[in-house]
């Protein structure tokens, strides 16, 4: 994902996309993630350098690329252990790229983040702990830089990338009791966390998103 | 305000008058004049049928007058505005011939509750008119000057106490030094202008400018070298250091118009400092458009400028004005002089020069835009997620620039260079600069042995491989400069799309008013000039009878009857898409937009939206969302909530 991200906002789409990350501890039992990477806004342009071969030292991938990559990362994400129906859709009508699954526990969770992370590079980054949940307390942590796209591409700095939205959303079966971060909100049914931040405040400060989440 | 009231409605007056005797009030080295023959432009209409138009009688309703006839203003008598750039002083002065004294010092009065007037002021045998510290009037003669004196920055800094005691008498009654300054400046406008009353041995009809034109029609422009001066005048640090750039384009220009029936015609003249003069000159002559590159633009593209020079000449102009421009402002001229001749050895000058034919094409054929769907994702107070349908438009210029080629393998080469290393892709035939934020289309690169192009037209470019090309150019002129822009077809794309009344009426002036405008040169003139060509829609009617006319309608949509006009443009933009809302199919519609519609017939005939029209703007808007996919609302909702559960609506954004 981030690297169908770094290499589409590498041509000048530095505003006005969305991320959103979901996951879900549902009523049922089940638990789920979705990450959404939604370009549509710039639909116009995307359509004009998806048929260019480069665009500088970038090679810019066909659809049919993008897809089989999508495929490889969909076959990878499988076969992490405590995940099942891991799925990697690219919708190039409306450019929404979307990687969907479910998971057992957060570990299993934390390995899906670092695979799709390591993905397509060279320097593979050893486990990232992005989430934990112990005695209902639920917490995100974007603890070092180092894992945080955006605080490490100094393209996407240089290009201004700044007005991406990025939303953080969690879903839980019981009540939110309070949250640690001030800018998170919760829910009407008081079940559900969200924070919002841009592209541009995540790439300064990336502990902008953490958040402990104590529940009923 | 009273001052600038005053001047405006002079100007204004005025625009309706054998002017010479004005011309004595301006002296030699004034640097800038324009002249209104208002008795030329009242035989093509009438001042007193001007006047009966809506927009003067309010202007002199306002001033508590039956017309502006009661100004005391001679209306079919020259007018003129001159500018002196001096070192000490800049003086604005208005020249106007007065047709009844009596009547223009009560209109004076009645404007200012402190006008003063002393008859033979100092033994001069003219009157002086004053109202306030700094406003004044010189009368006599049949004649009226009004003078405004703005000391300059740094003469003032280095000469006001000087002034002050020059002038302790007349100023002493002040208690401020503002008011003092203002005093002074008025003072010096008086003395200015009763010196030029009593001895200009060299009046501004006597200069090489004026001279320019033998004949001058109904209004005329001069500018005596302006440019240096207002460098020097300026009071800027930034500014002033550009003077030598300035001073470049030292000499004379005057610019001739003359109203026809139908068109405005400009005639202007440019007479430079020998040298210069020479330089562009050789830039110039004996060159003409190539208009073989006119196959690339549409026929009905919005503007192009086009050209042809001489590009060596042009390149030793450059170095030349380079070394005039900075030459003892960075550096001294001696070693601006050495670098030149440094460069000039290490560059082969020839082969720099014959780069380029010197031919120049540039059009702008509009604008086009794009409108796509994409999908925007809303959430709810328990923050659950839904994709909304959204439409985006997307505008970008679409342009075309042919430059012709002298040396196409050395282009040839930075091409090749752009491609080994991916900036530039193919693309149907053509090179392709991909889109990014600057520009959102992209540019499309085609390029032969004796031209390049650049442009956004891509169907052209596309074309281009199977020797396709636009046809039907017709551009019957003999000159090598020649700029043309369609007013109507560029104002007419704006009032269509534009949901704000008051850049439609604007917007509508300018369509319904004015056709194209057309500027070229006379190659075959000895001396540099240009002609031009204001070509409006009315056709069968004198150009200014037309302007005078449309001005007043714009005033009366804007001021007098804004109400009514907004509400019939805002209910005309509603019921247009209240009849596209009504032929969409059934399953385009929707309950929300049924009630939107409904919301709207029953605004259109409320007496609120009567009165204030402005709020049926809301209902353009919500109904272009439903039927055109418009984004107007937040994109993102959302229930806020602090951490211990104190919750709050908001909505964001």
């Amino acid at each position: 994902m981030k690297y169908l991200l770094i290499i589409l906002l590498s041509f000048g789409l530095h505003s006005c996309f969305d991320i959103i990350e979901e996951i879900n501890f549902n009523e049922n039992g089940s638990k789920t993630f979705s990450y959404k990477i939604n370009l549509g806004k710039y639909k116009f342009t995307l359509d004009n350098i998806i048929k260019l071969d480069s665009i500088g030292k970038f090679k810019i991938p066909s659809e049919d690329e993008i897809r089989a990559d999508l495929n490889v990362l969909q076959g990878k994400l499988n076969k992490i252990e405590g995940i099942s129906k891991a799925s990697c859709t690219a919708d190039f009508e409306y450019y929404i790229f979307k990687i969907t699954g479910s998971f057992k526990d957060v570990h299993a969770l934390n390995k899906v983040y670092t695979e799709i992370y390591n993905f397509k590079r060279k320097e593979k980054v050893p486990l990232i702990e992005a989430y934990s949940f112990e005695n209902k307390v639920f917490e995100r942590r974007e603890k070092d830089p180092k894992t945080n796209i955006f605080a490490r591409n100094t393209f996407l700095k240089e290009n201004q990338f700044t007005e991406g939205k990025i939303m953080i959303l969690a879903r839980f079966p019981n009540q939110v009791l309070s949250v640690s971060n001030l800018a998170t909100k919760i829910s009407k049914n008081g079940k559900a966390v969200l924070t919002k931040c841009s592209a541009a405040q995540l790439m300064k400060k990336p502990s902008t998103i953490n958040c402990q989440v104590k529940l009923k | 305000m009273k001052k600038l009231t005053l001047l405006f409605i002079i100007l204004l007056a005025t625009q309706f008058n054998n002017a010479q005797n004005l011309f004595d009030r301006i002296p030699h080295n004034a640097e800038f004049a324009i002249q209104f023959n208002l008795d030329k432009m009242d035989k093509i209409y009438s001042h007193k049928k001007v006047l009966k138009n809506d927009m003067w009688k309010k202007l002199a309703e306002d001033m508590d007058m039956k017309s502006l006839t009661g100004m005391g203003i001679d209306l079919a008598k020259p007018f003129m505005f001159s500018v002196d750039l001096t070192d000490s002083c800049s003086y604005f002065s208005v020249h106007a011939h007065v047709a009844n004294e009596k009547m223009f010092y009560e209109f004076l009065a009645r404007q200012s509750k402190n006008m003063d007037m002393i008859k033979d002021y100092k033994g001069s045998g003219y009157t002086l008119i004053k109202s306030g510290r700094s406003d004044q009037a010189i009368l006599g003669k049949g004649t009226v000057s009004f003078i405004f004196a703005d000391l300059n920055r740094q003469y003032r800094r280095e000469n006001l106490e000087y002034l002050m005691e020059v002038y302790y008498e007349e100023i002493r009654d002040y208690e401020y030094e503002y008011q003092q300054r203002d005093a002074i400046e008025g003072l010096m406008a008086i003395e200015r202008t009763l010196g030029l009353l009593k001895n200009n041995p060299k009046p501004f009809s006597k200069t090489d400018c004026f001279k320019l034109f033998d004949k001058t029609n109904e209004v005329t422009f001069w500018m005596n070298k302006l440019y240096s001066q207002l460098a020097k005048t300026i009071d800027d640090r930034e500014f002033r250091q550009f003077s030598n750039v300035f001073s470049t384009f030292e000499g004379y220009q005057a610019a001739d118009f003359s109203m026809d029936k139908g068109a405005l015609n400009m005639e202007m003249k440019m007479n430079f400092e020998k040298d210069i003069q020479d330089d562009i000159l050789e830039i110039t002559q004996g060159r003409t458009l190539k208009k073989d590159f006119l196959k690339y633009i549409p026929k009905d593209r919005m503007a192009i400028y086009f050209m042809s020079i001489n590009p060596k000449a042009y390149y030793n102009w450059i170095k030349k004005s380079m070394v005039h421009s900075f030459g003892g402002n960075m550096i001294s001229d001696a070693s601006l002089n050495d670098m030149v001749e440094i460069i000039e050895t290490l560059i082969d000058e020839d082969a720099i020069s014959k780069l380029v034919s010197g031919d120049v094409l540039m059009s702008f054929n509009g604008i086009e835009s794009r409108i796509t769907e994409y999908k925007s994702s809303r959430y709810n107070e328990d923050f659950e997620m839904e994709d909304v349908i959204r439409k985006e438009e997307t505008e970008y210029a679409e342009f075309t620039i042919v430059i012709g080629l002298n040396n196409y393998k050395f282009f040839e080469k930075i091409q090749n260079i752009m491609k080994r290393e991916n900036l530039l892709s193919e693309k149907d035939g053509y090179l392709m600069i991909p889109p990014n934020r600057d520009l959102k289309s992209g540019m499309g690169i085609h390029m032969n042995e004796e031209r390049m192009i650049l442009s956004t037209d891509f169907d052209m470019l596309a074309n281009l491989k199977e020797g396709k090309f636009y046809e039907g150019h017709n551009l019957d002129v003999n000159s090598n400069f020649y700029v043309d822009a369609r007013i109507q077809t560029f104002f007419n794309q704006l009032a269509e799309e534009s949901n704000r009344y008051s850049e439609y009426t604007f917007y509508d002036f300018m369509r319904s008013t004015f056709d194209r405008l057309v500027i070229m040169s006379n190659p075959n003139d000895k001396q540099l000039s240009a002609s031009g060509k204001l070509e409006m829609i009315d056709k069968k009617q004198n150009v200014y009878i037309t302007f005078m006319n449309a001005i007043n309608n714009l005033y009366v949509k804007n001021e007098l009857k804004r109400n009514e006009n907004r509400y019939q443009f805002y209910s005309d933009r509603i019921n247009k898409l209240i009849k596209k809302y009504e032929a969409l199919s059934a399953d385009k519609k929707s309950m929300k937009g049924d009630e939107v519609v409904k919301a709207a017939k029953e605004a259109l005939k409320s007496k609120e939206a009567k009165g204030e029209p402005y709020m049926l703007k809301e209902i353009i808007w919500g109904l272009e969302e439903i039927i055109d996919g418009k984004d107007y609302e937040p994109e993102y909702y959302h229930h806020d909530g602090d951490h211990n559960g104190h919750r709050e609506e908001i909505k964001e954004e």
